[in-house]
């Protein structure tokens, strides 16, 4: 007999019990298609160090997913609750009736596990058809290929759902036979007719703790873009510290303020139903304010993890571009990496000469290469003076440069730095090599190089403001284009040279050692066939030395680097960065849009007899429904609006970094995440408002004719 | 004062309600027809069951009769499309409840100033509006504060304010008193006889025979029917009041409602 009370209850209000629903499906249906990812990878044809990186990606997943499930389970129970405190009534009247407090629990316990079955398997088979499109996906990022049609399913993955589910499931039912079993039969009957103490703040207060707030919010803006993230110093603790109080505080006198605002025009307030509504706010704003912060901190984070996520992943991708023009770069420091400035290493006895020791040590030589360049970059004669008298701080000083805080931030961080000198035929020998056109200097020209694009603008203002220098007793002028951007290695890291003088051959002393010692090797043949090779003959080499014991002997390799060897790796990069950030993004999306659905649900459920009045007083269906809709958007707009703004202006200086490291614009990616963004919240948002109108309706609210 | 003869505001004409399915039908209202004029105060009276709040359902189309017409200045009530209701409610009715239903998020003021800014009222006039009904329910005091810091019987007056602020052409009062201790319904059916005075058409539903005794005519329904009516006529209120309870212990059930 209860089972079927229960049931009949949960078909009845099918539409109340929706937003627990689609809690739960959504949150099964990620959860069971990213902990699936192993499996899918399982049936992809992939190399093996791509194999590797799904690894790690499952064991950072496998982390971020113990987060993920306590952010569910809080929300499933705080769904629950939202069902729990409607029914009051209805369980005040089952006792009345003479029912056992533990057969209303029963009621209770037969309701949410129905609902919670049907959700799980809803979820899970929604997660096998996300989790098939995602191992397409998988599979267009790695690059690897699937032979056919292939299903995929994960039984430990789903046995993993279903173990996390029923954990959270069990938590809910003891939450809510708890609740039900404490409550009093007259507290159950009376719950509709008690209506929350509307607390008034005084208006006033809330108008001067509103403008303090976005004093507060507008000082930690200034303070964030002034200094951005990596300043010493205690500014951004404190930018953090200020927008944070200010959020809160935003949140606590907004509607106040509003109010306040709305009330000085006596036409706005006094037209349709807008004093009803800043009213309704206002009334609510005061137990609502703390968790519309917190969506609203969520969603910030939210919006900044998917946007850096993407971001990075792309920029990446673009760095990685522009970081494999060779097949392969061998890079050395024939001097030492950490200034020993020794002139007796095997560098020397070579007179560091690298391609001539390469043709020696490695039998195929012309059979694997067709091409090399050798790159040396300078930095102190030989009796260890420094060749040019500034040092890259000396410029950062001598240079007025309003361009972002992060990049004079990062130039001021490199005090002692030298500045290296790189002979012109070097480098032209180096353009020649990927086809680019090399540079002209005349007798006294010199051009900085820079492959690190976001520091072009530094060093073209360096240039500009102190256009003549004094290098080796040689006065030089920088030529009119004065920074060049041929990239000096094979790098992941979005460039590897910044700072450097391009001079004329004659500039850089005989006879002296390079600091570093590049060599761009073009293989004989298709980049992929000869890899193998390539790699193996340089490990046959000189496999002892490499990255081992004295920079000062790895010569003449220290670090090789590989075109193909860097793709390999950070595609899968690429997959793990995008990934983490569509599921922790989608996660705290998907949760503050049911708070704020379940929050307006529940208003709109104490609210009915409000909106009867309104009906009652005349009011037209359509204006009753307008200001429904206003106060469900203002919910759902203000937490977003702040968060984007919030979420902007960090991102104009995450975007600095991500920009020096990988040379990507984050505004790119904006746009896809809003869009994500849009729909799902906006999905949210329809559904809330729908249903709290068809709330309002069905209980005469604004249809009281019963024809 | 007899029912003065100008076009009736109201005019119910054979008014049927039926309830429940075909073999168990319930007639609430069984064929009931009366009029009322242009500023007449009427009270309807009768035991529980009696047809009494079905009736004044159907005038404020709250509800729909079986059959029959209810005419509000000459306009047919029961035809008119769920679209027009809440324009016709709006601009023609004020209720006036047992609970004074009154926003609990509004102050007084907005209460009263919300079935006007409802109507469309331009912003300039309603400031004043809800001014002078509140001197006339003297309420004047008492604007600015919440419901919740009023009592009973200002929030009553304040719900009559708000009743007929915008005019109407009839004022539906259901069981005004209801909820109030005698000091307080006084004092609300005091009111209500000054907008009566002033102007105002009203009817009021109440199985209260002293509040009845404050209008200038009570109709009494029994088992859905007219059973009879009295005019108070030039009679004192004490006589009108001493009439009425005639017909109530006659009809019986509701003696003890005596004060």
């Amino acid at each position: 007999m209860y089972a079927k009370i229960a049931l009949g209850n949960v078909r009845k209000s099918f539409r109340d019990f929706s937003v627990f629903f689609l809690t739960l499906a959504f949150g099964v249906c990620v959860f069971y298609a990213f902990g699936s990812i192993t499996d899918q990878a399982a049936v992809l044809q992939m190399a093996e160090d791509q194999r590797r990186m799904v690894e790690a990606l499952v064991d950072i997943l496998g982390g971020v997913s113990v987060f993920i499930v306590v952010i569910l389970g809080f929300l499933v129970v705080y769904a629950n609750r939202f069902l729990i405190r409607r029914r009051k009534r209805e369980f005040g009247i089952y006792l009345t009736l003479g029912m056992d407090v533990r057969h209303v629990s029963l009621i209770v316990v037969i309701e949410t596990l129905a609902v919670g079955v049907v959700a799980l398997v809803a979820g899970l088979v929604l997660g096998l058809g996300l989790s098939q499109v995602m191992m397409y996906l998988t599979a267009h990022m790695f690059e690897a290929t699937i032979s056919g049609f292939v299903f995929a399913f994960s039984p430990s993955a789903c046995a993993n759902t279903v173990a996390c589910f029923a954990g959270i499931f069990l938590v809910t039912l003891v939450f809510n036979v708890t609740t039900v079993s404490r409550y009093h039969l007259i507290d159950l009957i009376n719950a509709d007719k008690v209506s929350e103490k509307v607390k008034l703040r005084s208006l006033p207060l809330s108008v001067v703790l509103f403008v303090v707030s976005v004093i507060l919010i507008g000082v930690a803006y200034a303070t964030l873009l002034e200094h951005g993230m990596m300043e010493e110093g205690p500014y951004f603790a404190v930018a953090t510290g200020l927008v944070t109080v200010g959020t809160l505080l935003f949140f606590f006198s907004i509607s106040g303020f509003l109010l306040r605002l709305v009330q000085t025009s006596r036409k706005v307030y006094l037209s349709g139903l807008n004093m009803f509504v800043m009213r309704q706010l206002n009334s609510r704003i005061n137990t609502a304010w703390l968790s519309i912060s917190l969506v609203c901190a969520m969603l910030f984070v939210a919006i900044c993890g998917v946007c850096t996520g993407f971001s990075v992943a792309t920029g990446m991708n673009e760095a990685l571009v522009a970081g494999t023009r060779y097949d392969m770069s061998l890079v050395s420091y024939p001097t030492g990496m950490i200034g020993e400035h020794a002139t007796d290493g095997p560098a020397a006895a070579d007179n560091y000469d690298a391609i001539a020791r390469l043709r020696a040590d490695i039998p195929a030589y012309d059979e694997l290469f067709r091409d090399a360049v050798q790159v040396d970059t300078y930095d102190r004669d030989a009796s260890g003076q420094p060749l040019v008298e500034q040092t890259v701080e000396w410029f950062t000083e001598n240079t007025s440069y309003d361009g972002n805080a992060t990049v004079t931030q990062m130039m001021a961080g490199n005090s002692e730095t030298l500045v290296t000198l790189v002979r012109v035929s070097d480098y032209n020998a180096l353009c020649a090599l990927i086809g680019e056109k090399g540079v002209d200097l005349g007798d006294d020209g010199c051009v900085w190089w820079s492959d690190m694009s976001s520091l072009n603008d530094f060093w073209r203002a360096a240039a500009e403001q102190n256009p003549e220098l004094t290098v080796q007793g040689r006065t030089l002028r920088f030529v009119d284009e004065a920074v060049v951007n041929a990239p000096l290695s094979d790098t992941a890291a979005g460039g590897t040279v910044s700072g450097a003088l391009i001079v004329p051959d004659d500039v850089v002393p005989e006879g002296i050692g390079p600091s570093m010692t590049a060599v761009n090797l073009m293989y004989n043949g298709e980049r992929a066939e000869v890899e193998e090779r390539a790699t193996a003959a340089i490990d046959a080499a000189y496999g002892d030395i490499m990255g081992q014991g004295e920079t000062i002997d790895a010569w003449p390799v220290w670090n090789p680097v590989s075109a193909q060897g860097l793709l390999d790796q950070s595609s899968g990069t690429t997959v793990v960065v995008t990934y983490l950030a569509i599921y922790i993004g989608f996660m705290l999306l998907v949760s503050c849009a049911t708070v704020l659905a379940l929050q307006q649900l529940s208003e709109a459920a104490d609210n009915v007899s409000r909106y009867r009045v309104l009906a009652e007083l005349g009011a037209e269906r359509s204006l009753i429904d307008r200001a429904l809709l206003v106060q469900v958007g203002v919910y759902f707009l203000f937490p977003l609006v702040v968060a984007v703004a919030h979420a902007a202006v960090a991102l104009s200086v995450v975007n600095d970094i991500v920009a020096l490291l990988t040379g990507y614009q984050i505004g790119t990616a904006l746009v896809g995440t809003v869009c994500f963004v849009v729909v799902l919240y906006g999905g949210y948002f329809l559904v809330t408002y729908l249903t709290s109108r068809s709330m309002v309706a069905r209980s005469g609210g604004g249809a009281p004719s019963r024809a | 004062m007899a029912p003065s003869h100008s076009r009736p505001v109201l005019s119910c004409q054979d008014v049927e309600k039926l309830y429940g399915s075909r073999n168990n039908v319930t007639r609430a209202l069984d064929g009931v027809s009366f009029d009322v004029a242009s500023g007449e105060y009427i009270a309807i009276m009768g035991p529980s069951g009696s047809g009494k709040t079905t009736m004044l359902n159907c005038v404020s189309t709250i509800d729909r009769p079986t059959s029959g017409h209810i005419y509000v200045d000459g306009q047919d009530i029961t035809a008119l499309r769920s679209s027009q209701l809440s324009r016709f409610r709006r601009e023609r009715l004020g209720f006036v409840f047992q609970d004074s239903n009154l926003l609990d998020t509004l102050t007084a003021r907005e209460n009263i100033a919300l079935a006007l800014t409802i109507n469309h009222a331009p912003a300039r006039e309603v400031p004043g509006r809800v001014e002078d009904v509140a001197a006339r329910l003297g309420v004047s005091e008492v604007l600015d504060k919440f419901p919740h810091q009023m009592s009973g019987g200002q929030k009553q007056r304040v719900a009559a304010a708000r009743a007929i602020v915008t005019n109407p052409s009839l004022v539906l009062a259901d069981e005004p008193t209801g909820a109030l201790d005698s000091k307080n319904s006084r004092r609300l059916l005091e009111s209500l006889e000054a907008l009566n005075a002033e102007g105002a058409t009203i009817i009021m539903v109440t199985h209260d025979s002293f509040a009845a005794s404050y209008a200038r005519r009570a109709l009494f329904l029994k088992d859905g029917r007219i059973w009879s009516e009295i005019v108070r006529g030039s009679k004192t209120r004490k006589q009108f009041f001493d009439e009425i309870m005639d017909v109530v212990s006659f009809l019986g059930g509701e003696g003890a409602d005596v004060r």
